[in-house]
């Protein structure tokens, strides 16, 4: 999660945690001997082991490979316990996802589950839907997202789904701008759709000017704005340029970020006005990090 | 007395300690000792008990009434008229000049039976010292909170819903680019507070109105958002120093729990939590009687004689409530009060905030802004009964045949509206604050909803024209807005459409105005009342005296006023004042460390779990819609 304060220990308070961990740790040794030992004379077992494993340490990815070594195994023996067990594995990630958004190895064996169970994907929809309320900047629900949507419609998504997704970018933009993944995804989409459904790009404009103005130290914001600038998706003509520059060149005098700067530098080359030595001083003075590719 | 039992309670698996008058009997005979006597349970007295129980003192806990919680009290449909004939019959003489109203006389329905009256309704900042107090005392165990995000302002005949955090200062299509900057720039401020000492204590010269125009450039409407319905303060003209903590409060509180920034607790207000302290007290062996007061004190042997006839010798202290009855001393007439709040200029930078003279040239103070290094706030007044400290509260309470769900976020069950200064017909001087309640609060059945008005004017008859006022406009509204919800329906975020120039939506459900509107249906009062009680200002008393009751005592002493405010500040700040007076310091004050930890269950490796339904334990709802949760507060 976003925004939770990292809580620093003593190190006494260390030494307690280490006594009380020891139970675990010893208990993490044995279970990880057996593990590795990769011995699939016993599937259950196998399951039974890597399920204690990865409740502990989700993070374990050779424990996550042994399970679907165990998994395909079933499959050669019995193809009813096998989908049984597809099944299941949606259960158990689901049950991991929310205590650790985060962790690749769980979307991961959550992918590979549903490639190999196919069918609906709306129950993947929903279970993203509940992890991005919780959490509406996680980039691996994000991800997810996509690929769900993908393998659901093979490749072709129809263009009222992505218009839904669309508003749903819009949603989440809304409870909180400051978000890459949301403006990222919302990229995406207007990528995917034809012309005549895109959204004007005055419309665009002002929809991200809102964010750009209200905090001009929002780097994700201004992402978008510069994308939409830079004419991937939309023919800007000049005298959008010229209305954009008014603006942002408004909201430097009364606000200096580096990013209104970059902004400027962007817009005045793309209307093939003469570089503004002095913006560019001013640049790499606030941002001196970058100054080699200021100074190109 | 509350809906509230212990055996609600226990069915939702928390354990609540039984109290004396509410599921136990009173008790017959008190102690002949104690080191503490403590007249009134009103909030502040009953943190007290709490506090000083849990630190090993022998509280005897009194109070004069058959319910627990004084001035706080909250009653049943049936107290409700014992205390109406109490006070309007002149009984009491404290000048509250009670009105009642009841729709049809003599016909006390069964559903008015399950009606709860809030006597001092107060909603709670998710960031404040009162909640820190509940968790850490565990008196929050005892109750339901739940969320309130919806603050209105009323302006202009029509209510605005206030646009008080990110999200909706980025949605509101009402604002200008320009204003949005400037307001984020504000909120950023506040939200980081880098201001200096003697910079911020320069700023009790400075009303807040002026400070934010000329400091951040901010216009009338945002400053009268900012400052009145964010902040709930009075009027516009109250001192910086004042205003800023308390749009800092609402700040910070968002996103704390969840998207509100403020909560209630259900089936009534402090009265619930002042018996939630009582209860507390009584684990750590306070001993509690009601229907009983202090009849009778003896200076030089510390021995309190009660109304049953009782003697009690008080090892170090004894407190007596001013709102409490007792035949040592008469009880305060609000219309003192008044008078001399009229009459005395406030003293400058004192702790309600005021600036005294409202007429101030705006210029001649904003010469002085310019030099605020210079200035020196001037010394808090020290006496709890001065002007600077005391003031009145006027209240109306109506109850009526409309559940009032246009008001509510979806999923809540009440909100707050306030009336700006000079936005009622009686051009009113101070804003009149209200919290609406839904069925889902606990205080009122299914089909109706309660609304609670108060002000500050120190002017009983024009605060109480103002209330009349502000209800009749909180009356067409609603009738307005019943009657087109079906014509425009609720919008949601997919019609928010970014046209370039002028807005397309502009307030979302309540925008178009009351003129000419005539109202097909009629709402009906079930019951309305009206009454004026003699309140605390401010939010810290760390610095008042605490007064004797009889002269020359030092050992009975008065407790103060509970505050006016709709916010619970200043009460956790009495009740520390009132322990350091028994205990010396205020240091160990609720240093308790409670010994029992549940241990939570681990939950069997191998159980198959459906997985929706774990998520939805630890996601709140889904997004289209919300659930409306009850908060039980966990450590």
């Amino acid at each position: 999660m976003h925004n939770v304060r990292r809580v620093k220990h003593t190190e006494e308070q260390k030494a307690q945690r280490r006594k009380r961990e020891q139970h675990d740790i010893q208990k993490f040794q044995k279970l990880n001997a057996e593990v590795i030992k990769r011995d699939f004379s016993d599937l259950g077992r196998v399951l039974l082991l890597t399920t204690q494993m990865l409740k502990m340490c989700p993070e374990h990815y050779t424990a996550w490979n042994v399970r679907r070594e165990a998994i395909l195994k079933l499959e050669e023996q019995d193809q009813k316990v096998y989908i049984d067990q597809l099944k299941h594995e949606l259960e158990f990630t689901a049950s991991l996802l929310p205590q650790n958004p985060k962790i690749h190895w769980i979307w991961n064996h959550r992918r590979w589950t549903a490639i190999r169970l196919g069918g609906g994907m709306e129950h993947e929809l929903k279970l993203v839907n509940l992890l991005l309320a919780k959490d509406p900047r996680n980039f691996h629900g994000w991800t997810y997202r996509r690929w769900v949507l993908r393998l659901q419609f093979n490749n072709n998504i129809p263009a009222s789904e992505v218009e839904k997704e669309l508003k749903f970018t819009t949603e989440k933009i809304n409870q909180n701008f400051s978000n890459y993944s949301a403006w990222h995804h919302r990229v995406q989409q207007l990528k995917q759709l034809p012309l005549e459904l895109r959204p004007q790009l005055s419309a665009e404009l002002e929809y991200v000017s809102q964010a750009v103005f209200m905090d001009p130290n929002d780097q994700s914001a201004w992402l978008y704005y510069t994308w939409l600038l830079e004419g991937d998706l939309y023919t800007v003509s000049t005298e959008v340029l010229k209305e954009q520059l008014d603006m942002i060149e408004e909201l430097y005098s009364e606000d200096r970020t580096a990013y209104a700067a970059r902004a400027l530098l962007q817009l005045k080359s793309l209307l093939n006005m003469e570089r503004d030595q002095k913006l560019v001083d001013d640049l790499i003075e606030m941002d001196p990090m970058h100054k080699n590719r200021y100074r190109v | 007395m509350s809906s509230y039992s212990a055996r609600e309670a226990t069915r939702r698996g928390s354990v609540v300690p039984p109290l004396a008058g509410v599921d136990r009997p009173v008790i017959d005979t008190v102690p002949s000792k104690c080191d503490v006597l403590i007249c009134g349970t009103g909030l502040a007295e009953s943190i007290l008990a709490a506090a000083l129980a849990w630190q090993g003192t022998n509280v005897l806990h009194i109070d004069a009434h058959n319910v627990y919680g004084d001035s706080n009290m909250c009653l049943s449909s049936k107290d409700l008229t014992t205390w109406i004939e109490t006070v309007a019959n002149g009984s009491e003489p404290t000048g509250m000049n009670a009105q009642f109203y009841v729709s049809a006389p003599g016909n006390s329905s069964s559903r008015a039976q399950r009606f709860l009256f809030d006597m001092s309704p107060h909603v709670m900042f998710v960031k404040s010292d009162m909640l820190d107090l509940l968790i850490k005392s565990r008196v929050a165990k005892y109750l339901d909170f739940k969320g309130l995000s919806q603050f209105h302002t009323y302006e202009s005949d029509s209510f605005e819903k206030v646009t008080g955090n990110k999200e909706q200062i980025f949605t509101d299509q009402s604002l200008s680019l320009k204003t949005k900057r400037k307001l984020m720039k504000f909120i950023k401020f506040v939200l980081e507070w880098t201001i200096e000492e003697n910079e911020f204590r320069a700023l009790s010269n400075i009303p807040i109105s002026l400070y934010l125009e000329k400091e951040f450039e901010l216009e009338k409407a945002q400053i009268v958002e900012l400052v009145i319905a964010i902040g709930l303060c009075d009027h516009l003209d109250v001192s910086a120093s004042y205003a800023l903590p308390k749009i800092r409060r609402y700040l910070l509180s968002l996103d704390v729990y969840g998207s509100f920034p403020a909560m209630y607790s259900m089936y009534g207000s402090s009265g619930e939590l002042a018996q939630g302290f009582c209860r507390s007290a009584a684990v750590a062996g306070a001993t509690y009687k009601l229907g009983v007061q202090l009849t009778g004190w003896d200076e030089q042997s510390n021995i309190a004689t009660l109304s049953d006839g009782s003697k009690v010798q008080v090892a170090e202290k004894a407190f007596l409530s001013p709102t409490q009855p007792s035949p040592l001393r008469p009880l305060v007439n609000v219309d003192q009060f008044a008078d001399e709040d009229i009459n005395q200029n406030v003293p400058q930078g004192d702790g309600s905030g005021d600036l005294g003279s409202k007429n101030k040239n705006a210029n001649t103070i904003y010469n002085s802004f310019d030099n605020l290094q210079r200035l020196k706030g001037t010394k808090y007044a020290a006496n709890p009964y001065s002007s600077a400290y005391r003031g009145i509260t006027s209240r109306m309470v109506a109850v009526v045949t409309n559940e009032c769900k246009e008001w509510f976020k979806d999923g809540e069950s009440a909100a707050i509206v306030v009336f700006p200064p000079g936005s009622l017909s009686t051009n009113n001087e101070y804003a009149v604050q209200t919290i609406v309640y839904g069925p889902g609060a606990g205080i009122v059945p299914e089909g109706f909803s309660c609304w609670y008005l108060n002000t500050h004017n120190p002017d009983k008859q024009k605060a109480r024209d103002d209330l009349n006022d502000a209800l009749s406009k909180l009356e067409s509204s609603i009738l307005r807005e019943s009657n087109l919800g079906h014509l425009i329906g609720s919008l949601s975020g997919e019609d928010i459409a970014y046209k370039h120039g002028a807005a397309v939506v502009s307030s979302v459900r309540l925008g178009e105005s009351m003129q000419n509107f005539v109202p097909q249906k009629r709402l009906n009062y079930l019951f309305k009342l009206a009454y004026t009680s003699p309140t605390s200002k401010g939010r810290k008393f760390n610095k008042v005296e605490l007064q004797p009751v009889l002269p020359g005592s030092d050992t009975l002493l008065s407790t103060l006023f509970a505050p006016g405010e709709i916010s619970y500040d200043g009460i956790v700040s009495q009740a520390r004042k009132l322990y350091e007076s028994v205990v010396g310091s205020d240091d160990d004050f609720f240093d308790v460390d409670f010994e029992d930890d549940e241990e939570t269950e681990a939950l069997d490796p191998l159980e198959p779990i459906d997985p929706i339904d774990s998520m939805k334990d630890t996601v709140s709802g889904s997004p289209d819609h919300p659930a409306e949760e009850v908060m039980h507060m966990e450590l």
